[in-house]
């Protein structure tokens, strides 16, 4: 019986670290490389929009260079006031990336509370908890974005509450559905019967077994987020208009689009880039988490 | 000549893993003529899932792979089928019961709806009313209450998920079903009648059968051949008679033999092979069983043995040449 | 008289389904003395895990008492009954679903010592788990893999592991072997009876293998939907099967022989319903002996021999 462990014993065996073996089964999946690549440009770009180019063109108004088409001086071209658009977009996306992650970090963090709390004990404290969130479930997002931010009134701060706002129940509920799934299993028996604690269970037993429907939720929320932003501010209630953001020059440009379509192709280039991107890394991180797909 | 309903020639498939390839089948031959049942038989570890699963085509993506060989399924060879064309041909040609009757069940919907679900992919031309029927009927078979339908699968007992798992597979009349394990949770008198469930099912449609099973008196009561394996390949297969009576046995199948618990003797401890399967990512050389094998020679650590026939018995095994 | 090291008196579980309550575990009364071993056999789904179960607390009785060493444990509030959770531990049927999927096995063995504070640092958390691991037989190399890559009898082994590293004195065996192959079967079985001569421990051993649970018992108790029909030490219930239940299933064996006639012996008629089953002996539709006093009242219990009990109007 013990042969098992003489043959064996030779080899020494190394404890291999969680997170790296994670990232190489990550780094088998190309599509999910790519979409890191290019989130990793976006941030570089954001995070170093400054040494790039001036704030300073992207909001200063120059009324001779009007409607530019690209060229090397200009070369995603100006917009209607004279302003580099690629200034902006590279000053843009610090405010898109950068609120969308926020956005989607408190209400992924807030809603998995809540949906592990209901899908876990279940009962009655189930029924209260996700019959408010059907309430807010029932309202679709941006209208209840748009009516929080009317209450609280605009600014950057108020948006983003407003969004997060929205984002919880949608969060609870995927996170309540997985929770309830993984919640009969053995397993969670088994560490019961060792005395394991409730907050334990859920994060270290549960969690990681329903992480998958999760990040995919994650990743589109946060590209929705980015989208919700732009059309806030279109309708005035977001980011107010010198400051470069890529759904508001989308919506401002979306006037001279027939003229001028520029104007709209590299915001949305831009936008449509960064949710691919996402969504390539929460599919790529969503099957690398899961050791059943080891490869 | 009898029709073959299933072959398998030469058969290799690996696993990729971070700590190597794991050699789950090699060199595998198998025959199923229709009609008729094989048992196939082997220690935990010696690839019968797998090799059912490379049937089904269900190894694990990217993970598992079939390197060599080919699998003809009534006479066409699948081996190459596209995935569209395999999805066809699961359920209707070919049914698979699941070891793990636990996992393959949908923790949200109800055993009714899932039965049902099973029957409407396949037989949709029945109609509403007759799946609702189908579905009492198929339970009542298995043993469950019908009123149970609308019960979920926690609410269900280990051996109670089984025969759910069990009905599903035999709800859709496959022409070929392969069993994994299909009675371990079940008591003998359950077993008992899923049993013979299974063999009329066998001998009303015909369906062929391949079970997997480690209880050997199970096979004795079902099988028309046996087929016993060790690390990836077929060490010893005949007819029942072959296999159950006295004479020319590997010594593996001899182990196998004498580790089952035995009611009429009364000794406290078990006599099991010694020793555990060789690890598959690092097969020993020569006959994977030596360092086992008490009756190991010389060359059997360098070797494999090849396979002797004697009529429909086929061992390999260097003892007998 | 010395205290038995578990006892339930009048356990039981009733669920509440959409068509009444279901008679799960109805009045058991059971008691395993320290060191010995209490075989429970039964049809599937009669009722022999959620008596394991209950027995653990994880899930509450509806009814009856649980003595561990003399105390009734259902009165224990949350924080005396996690640490009393230490001492009793339980292992599962499935090998496959009992194992965390996302953890590997070095981490599946370690949860439990850290959970319950038994080693300090991460050194001695190792080294436990890799005596633990040479003391059910695991090579170390599997420290790092996941259960999923392993074969059954190797996940069993990580089970037994887990259970052990709390150093419990009673162990709820639910069904450990059913799922592995005889080979490997009678090893583990071999491996659980040195750790009991080892550390003395307790088992309850729920089985629907008849022939297993004779090589590791010392009594056996049968059950039949949530009811103990018969209840004899070992070597008696097979010699002298009084149940007609308990007799329908040792004949019902399925022996490794040539000739013995593919037909077995198989209890015919309706399993009774055990939502809201109806009174008298629950066998009553299915039993060859079936007289007018079965339906009407309970059967009693009688004892026929020494410590041998059986529920049936037949005695
Ligand atoms: N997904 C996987 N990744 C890596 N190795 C695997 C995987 N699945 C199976 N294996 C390995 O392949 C070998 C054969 O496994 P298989 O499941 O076919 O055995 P089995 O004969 O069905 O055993 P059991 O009786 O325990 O079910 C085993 O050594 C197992 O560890
Ligand atoms: N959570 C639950 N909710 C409702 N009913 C349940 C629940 N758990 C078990 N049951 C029912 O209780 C009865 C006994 O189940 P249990 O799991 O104890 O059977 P068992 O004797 O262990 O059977 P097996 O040998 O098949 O594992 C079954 O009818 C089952 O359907
Ligand atoms: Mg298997
Ligand atoms: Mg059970």
């Amino acid at each position: 019986m013990k042969a098992d462990v003489n043959i064996l014993r030779k080899t020494k065996v190394k404890r291999r670290g969680q997170l790296r073996s994670i990232w190489n089964r990550y780094k088998r999946n190309k599509l999910a490389m790519v979409g890191l690549f290019l989130m990793a440009l976006l941030v570089f770009f954001s995070l170093s929009a400054h040494f790039i180019v001036d704030y300073d063109k992207a909001i200063h108004q120059n009324m001779q260079e009007r409607f530019q088409e690209p060229s090397l001086k200009h070369i995603f071209g100006t917009d209607q006031y004279g302003r580099d658009i690629f200034a902006r977009i590279i000053h843009g996306a610090k405010i898109s990336i950068f609120m969308g992650l926020f956005n989607v970090a408190i209400a992924l963090t807030i809603g998995s509370i809540i949906g592990s709390v209901a899908g876990y004990y279940g009962g009655y404290i189930d029924g209260i908890v996700m019959r408010i969130m059907d309430v807010f479930l029932a309202i679709p997002q941006t209208l209840l974005a748009i009516s929080i931010v009317a209450v609280l009134g605009q600014g950057v701060i108020n948006l983003m509450i407003a969004l997060i706002i929205s984002a919880i129940p949608k969060f609870a509920r995927i996170v309540r559905s997985a929770i309830l799934t993984v919640r009969g299993q053995e397993y969670i028996e088994a560490a019961r019967a060792y005395g394991t604690n409730d907050m334990r269970i859920i994060f270290k037993h549960v969690m990681p077994n329903a992480i998958g429907p999760i990040i995919v939720q994650a990743t589109l929320d946060m590209a929705f987020a980015i989208l919700s932003i732009a059309s806030l501010s279109f309708l005035g209630l977001g980011i107010s208009p010198p400051t470069p953001e890529w759904g508001s020059m989308l919506s401002e440009g979306k006037t001279y689009m027939r003229d001028y379509s520029y104007l709209v192709v590299f915001p949305g280039i831009a936008i449509v880039i960064t949710v691919l991107a996402l969504n390539l890394i929460g599919d790529g991180l969503r099957d690398a988490l899961d050791p059943r797909l080891r490869n | 000549m009898k029709k073959k309903i299933l072959e398998i020639k030469d058969l290799y498939v690996e696993y990729i893993t971070e700590d190597g390839i794991v050699h789950a089948v090699n060199g595998l031959n198998l025959e199923l003529e229709k009609g008729q049942t094989l048992g196939l038989v082997g220690e935990t570890g010696a690839g019968k899932t797998t090799t059912v699963l490379s049937i089904m085509k269900l190894l694990p993506e990217q993970i598992g792979r079939i390197t060599k060989g080919t699998i003809l399924l009534d006479g066409n060879n699948i081996t190459d089928l596209r995935e569209t064309e395999m999805q066809k041909l699961r359920g209707n040609a070919v049914s698979m019961i699941f070891q793990d009757p636990m996992t393959s069940l949908n923790p949200v919907l109800s055993v009714g709806d899932q039965i049902a679900e099973v029957l409407e992919l396949h037989q949709a031309e029945l109609g509403k009313k007759r799946i609702d029927e189908r579905v009492d009927e198929i339970l009542d078979m298995v043993g469950l209450q019908k009123e149970r339908k609308v019960e979920y699968p926690h609410q269900f007992s280990g051996g109670m998920k089984q025969r759910i798992v069990i009905a599903m597979a035999l709800a859709c009349e496959p022409k070929l079903l392969l069993a994994d394990e299909p009675t371990t949770a079940l008591d003998v008198t359950i077993q008992a009648q899923v049993l013979e469930m299974m063999n009329r099912l066998k001998d009303t449609f015909s369906t062929s059968m391949m079970l997997i099973t480690h209880d050997l008196g199970v096979v004795a009561q079902t099988c028309d051949s046996v087929a016993i394996m060790y690390a990836g390949r077929v060490i010893e297969q005949g007819t029942l008679k072959d296999i159950y009576t006295a004479g020319r046995h590997h010594p593996y199948t001899i182990g196998l033999f004498n580790s089952i618990p035995d009611l009429t003797k009364d000794t406290k401890r078990l006599s099991p092979i010694k020793g555990l399967m060789p690890d598959p990512i690092n097969l020993p050389n020569g006959c994977a069983f030596h360092p086992r094998c008490p009756e190991c020679l010389d060359v059997c650590r360098y070797e494999m043995p090849e396979e002797s026939c004697y009529g429909t018995h086929k061992i390999r095994c260097h003892l007998y040449k | 008289m010395s205290v038995p090291l578990l006892e339930t008196k009048g356990l039981k579980k009733y669920f509440k389904t959409k068509n009444g309550f279901l008679h799960a575990v109805d009045d058991i009364n059971i008691k395993i003395d320290e060191g010995n071993t209490l075989g429970v056999v039964g049809e599937s789904g009669c009722g022999k895990s959620t008596l394991g179960r209950t027995i653990l607390r994880l899930i509450e009785p509806t009814e009856g008492e649980v003595s561990f060493n003399g105390k009734n444990i259902i009165e224990y509030n949350r924080k005396s009954m996690v640490a009393i959770r230490e001492k009793m531990q339980i292992i599962f049927q499935d090998p496959y679903a009992s194992l965390n999927p996302r953890m590997t096995v070095g981490e599946i063995i370690a949860e439990p010592l850290y959970v319950c504070k038994i080693t300090k640092g991460k050194k001695e958390t190792n080294n436990r788990v890799r005596s633990l691991m040479e003391t059910v037989g695991l090579a170390e190399r599997y420290e790092n893999a996941y259960p999923h890559e392993l074969d059954g009898g190797r996940r069993q082994r990580i089970g037994i592991a887990r259970a052990l590293s709390v150093n419990p004195k009673f162990i709820v065996c639910d069904e450990p072997v059913s799922a592995l192959d005889v080979s490997i079967q009678a090893q583990i079985l071999n491996l659980m009876m040195d750790l009991q001569e080892e550390q003395k421990l307790t088992y309850l051993f729920i089985t629907h293998d008849l022939s297993v649970v004779k090589h590791i018992s010392d009594e056996i108790a049968v059950m039949y939907l949530g009811k103990c029909v018969e209840k004899a030490p070992s070597k008696e219930l097979y010699s002298n099967p009084k149940h007609p239940y308990t007799q329908a299933l040792l004949s019902a064996i399925p022996i490794p022989k040539l000739d013995q006639g593919k037909i077995v012996n198989i209890i015919k008629g309706e399993v009774l319903s055990p939502i809201n089953p109806a009174p008298g002996c629950r066998f009553a539709p299915r039993c060859p002996y079936i007289n007018k006093d079965c339906t009407v009242a309970e059967p009693p219990l009688c004892e026929i021999n020494e410590n041998h009990f059986v529920l049936c109007t037949l005695y």
